[in-house]
């Protein structure tokens, strides 16, 4: 992908002509043994320079090439790695160097981070595989290698190289032109914001250099105890004075807080304590495993230091302490399941912050909870008596052609006279179905099969249906929330999740029971029937499922031609209507969802007029279209297979042929400065001095100590409703 | 009276003040008046004119200045109480409920000052499993003895 990147410096204009190689594969993981690889070609350079002395303009022509290839080979000591970004010349961008493995203790002016100083840092193998470069100064020509002892800690370092060996460098008031083609296996993005977002939520806009799976869901990385503590000299986050972002891996009940004097809260491990530690110095976007944390943490603001909590949050066992018995003792008793010096035994209901808190009572169930649900299936055998055969095209035309010949339907009507209440009725039913019915169906081989006690030899051995038991897995998609984890936005009636399921229509889902979740599709199909059921799950839980119907059953026997001909068009025109009907409902209701629906139609109605089966066409002679029906109805009833009775099962088949998800969201504005003008809803509680910024009140109780009037309370408590700046 | 006045940079509404352009002068209060909401008389100056706060010792309150009125070389200034400023440690420490605040929020709570623009976009997601063509089937059923009979 190109990007052109312009900047100024030292009064020379720099203008980068960047080429990014696309990478079928990009290494995201920081435990990642493979190589990561930077090559950088500069495959052309011109730079018209002033010499500072005689003011006379220079000009250099000439290509370079550097690269380096790196492994990843401690992955309990190398740091993770998840990207880099085109690094512009704006102080505060940078992340701590743990995070990505890009220096800031070395800071360029602007250029591409690579990711070599750290693993030079830690011990990496670490290998120059090219680094050549060719000059023309003025005419004379100038070739050599890099000093490797040099620190290439980034792109812009191998550029002030580049420019230092052709002489450049060192002269202001000119202009540089680059052209160059990067590859690099890590994914590269054009702006820090991009890549922050990446980081934060795996959004890849502005990924330059190839496409990316979604990031797995945080869980898989970080532990499922976490405590966050902003604590600031001010009422605002201008004098922080800790910031404390921990996440913990450990078995349940690990870690506990305890606080005797309602203001700090102490941690203490239990049990083990935890196993794995993550700690952010970004506010939570990103973490690393760490191997300490404090032991005291602040819960609620002190002005007399002054001393203000902005944030604490927590989803470990917190207990404070009261006349009966103390935060320790409590937390303690709730730990070992003994009781505390009161006599009392608490438990996680008893914690202040239990709606927190796994398997506090909070959270509702009936039994053992479970992580996935399980699908039983049918153990109906098909050998004696009733048989069924999944046959190809051919060998379905092969079969009617021979069965309805002259030559051996007397034979035939002889042997099945006493099968059902017509000539052939023991030809119970011939179905279509689009799908290969070997995937949900346990299979054998027969070279014959019994129609009544007529015996029909196959003119090879044909797959022959034992069991309907099996289940169409059709994958699994992450379903990404589109804004951040937790925003009302991302749910209904902001956002809308609909699914489309051939043969079963459109259905309408709760969102809130597949955000950030895998989203997979079963299917299970009943042969006998032509009924087909959807099921769909959110990380392996079944949350819904939708019936249709799949198999199109073709007409056998015409003992009753008019009023076969009857339910044919009575099921046509009811599906047809209903079709059209719910394309209009779903024009209405999705706009571009329904105009591919229509299209979808349109599509099958070129489709019916290829011609299937000629061998079928002797059964359908017969039948007299109705005059005046939609050129829709009438496309349909040309084809050669016909809907039998009321079903109409092979419209389906001109509808889409791919199960699809529909996401509709409407498009939302927020103020960008509306945390600080009016903040965002609350609905916490707490004393005043624990908030800072802006502050409205729904709920308002001066404490004791008030001096004032009680005019002068009213106007505190009416100020305090209408919203204050703290 | 001991009067000390300054310039508050800080608009009303807020728990703190940034003071400058202090004078201390004496005036007297016009008439009885509440604490809450004094007026007092002081020597004409043009300083009076381009203050906006002050802070009266003898009530121990900061004051903003919500009216002045010249009456020949005297000037009368209406002060009213800054609460939030006057009792701002025992502010802090009362209990409320948050409806709304920059510090501690909920992103999952509907907020009513994001607004959505008229109408839906979409996004269709395609799972990869294809219906017909090459994935078809027809299935026979029959009745009949057992065929190996």
């Amino acid at each position: 992908m190109n990007y052109t990147y312009n900047w100024n410096h030292n009064n020379t204009a720099y203008t980068f002509n960047i080429n990014f190689i696309e990478q079928e594969e990009l290494i995201t993981d920081a435990h990642e043994a493979d190589p990561y690889k930077l090559r950088v070609t500069c495959t052309n350079m011109e730079a018209d320079q002033k010499d500072p002395n005689t003011m006379l303009t220079r000009r250099v022509r000439g290509s370079a090439e550097f690269a380096l290839i790196a492994l990843n080979n401690d992955p309990m000591q190398s740091r993770p790695v998840y990207g880099t970004y085109w690094r512009e010349n704006t102080p505060g961008q940078y992340f701590a160097r743990e995070v990505i493995g890009i220096s800031t203790s070395q800071d360029a002016g602007a250029g591409y981070s690579s990711p070599a100083e750290n693993f030079e840092l830690n011990g990496s193998t670490f290998n120059y595989t090219s680094n050549n470069f060719s000059f023309i100064i003025d005419g004379i020509a100038h070739t050599g290698h890099f000093n490797e002892t040099q620190a290439f800690q980034t792109f812009w370092v191998f550029i002030e190289q580049m420019l230092f060996e052709s002489g450049v460098y060192d002269s202001i008031n000119g202009t540089v032109e680059m052209d160059l083609e990067i590859e690099v296996n890590l994914p590269a993005f054009d702006t820090f914001a991009h890549f922050q977002a990446y980081i934060a939520d795996g959004a890849t806009e502005g990924l330059l250099n190839g496409e990316l799976e979604p990031v797995p869901e945080p869980e898989e990385y970080y532990g499922k105890y976490y405590v966050n503590n902003l604590v600031s000299n001010s009422p605002g986050i201008g004098q922080i004075r800790y910031e404390y972002y921990y996440k913990f891996d450990g078995p349940t009940n690990c870690l506990g807080f305890y606080s005797e004097d309602g203001k700090t809260a102490k941690l203490k491990a239990y049990h083990g304590g935890p196993s794995a530690i993550y700690s952010s110095d970004d506010r939570g976007i990103t973490y690393e495993q760490t191997g300490s944390y404090p032991s005291t943490f602040y819960t609620e603001s002190d002005v007399s230091v002054p001393l203000y909590v902005l944030t604490f949050k927590t989803n470990i066992p917190f207990f404070e302490g009261d006349s009966t018995d103390s935060g320790k003792d409590k937390l303690d008793s709730f730990m070992n399941g003994t009781p505390a010096p009161s006599g009392r035994e608490y438990t996680a209901d008893d914690a202040v912050n239990r709606s927190l808190i796994e398997d506090a009572d909070i959270m509702g169930k009936i039994g053992d909870l479970v992580t996935q649900t399980t699908n039983g299936v049918s153990s109906i055998g098909y050998t004696y008596g009733v048989q069924m055969f999944n046959l190809s095209t051919t060998q379905k035309n092969t079969f009617l052609r021979d069965i309805l010949s002259a030559a051996r339907v007397n034979d035939l009507l002889d042997n099945t006279k006493l099968f059902g209440s017509n000539q052939i009725g023991a030809l119970q039913s011939l179905r279509y179905f689009p799908i290969d019915v070997s995937e949900v169906c346990t299979e054998g081989s027969a070279p014959s099969c019994q129609i009544g006690s007529y015996t029909y030899n196959f003119s090879s051995s044909v797959n022959q249906i034992l069991q309907n038991n099996k289940i169409i897995n059709m994958g699994e998609q992450f379903f990404r929330s589109p804004y951040e984890n937790g925003d009302f936005r991302n749910f209904e009636p902001w956002c809308k999740l609909y699914v489309l399921l051939p043969y079963a229509g459109i259905h309408e889902l709760v969102i809130s029971r597949y955000i950030n979740k895998r989203v997979g599709i079963k299917l299970a199909v009943d042969v006998t029937t032509g009924a087909c059921e959807y099921h769909l799950y959110a990380s392996g839980l079944e949350m819904d499922s939708f019936q249709g119907q799949m198999g199109t059953q073709i007409p056998l026997t015409a003992n009753d031609k008019a009023s076969q001909v009857s339910a044919v068009q009575n099921g046509i025109l009811t599906s047809v209507s209903g079709l059209a009907q719910s394309a209009s409902d779903v024009q209405q209701t999705f706009g571009a969802a329904g105009a591919m629906m229509m299209g979808g139609m349109d599509a099958g109605k070129s489709l019916t007029s290829g011609g299937i089966t000629p061998g079928i066409n002797a059964l359908n002679s017969g039948v007299t279209i109705a005059q005046g029906a939609q050129t829709a109805i009438r496309n349909f009833l040309n084809a050669p297979i016909q809907t039998k009775g009321a079903s109409a099962g092979n419209l389906g088949d001109f509808g889409v042929n791919s199960p699809y998800f529909i996401f509709a969201w409407a498009n939302s504005i927020a103020p960008a400065n509306e945390i600080n003008l009016v903040g965002k809803p609350s609905n916490q509680g707490g004393k005043v001095g624990e908030f800072a910024g802006y502050l409205k009140c729904s709920a308002f109780r001066l404490a004791n100590g008030f001096t004032g009037t009680a005019s002068e309370a009213a106007q505190i408590a009416s100020q305090m409703m209408e919203g204050v700046y703290i | 009276m001991v009067i000390d006045w300054y310039t508050n940079s800080v608009p009303p509404g807020r728990m703190y003040n940034n003071l400058s352009n202090h004078r201390q002068s004496s005036g007297y209060l016009r008439d009885a008046c509440g604490v809450e909401s004094p007026s007092v008389y002081m020597e004409y100056d043009p300083y009076y004119m381009n203050i906006n706060y002050a802070y009266i010792p003898d009530f121990g309150r900061y004051y903003r200045i919500t009216g002045r009125q010249v009456d020949g070389k005297r000037i009368l200034i209406s002060l009213a109480s800054d609460v939030m400023v006057n009792f701002r440690n025992v502010i802090l420490n009362s209990d409320c409920i948050a409806e709304r605040s920059s510090s501690r929020f909920s992103i999952g709570l509907e907020d009513g000052f994001i607004k959505a623009e008229q109408g839906y976009r979409y996004n269709f997601s395609k799972f990869p499993y294809t219906f017909g063509g090459a994935n078809s089937s027809y299935v026979l059923t029959v009745t009949g003895g057992d065929p190996q009979s």
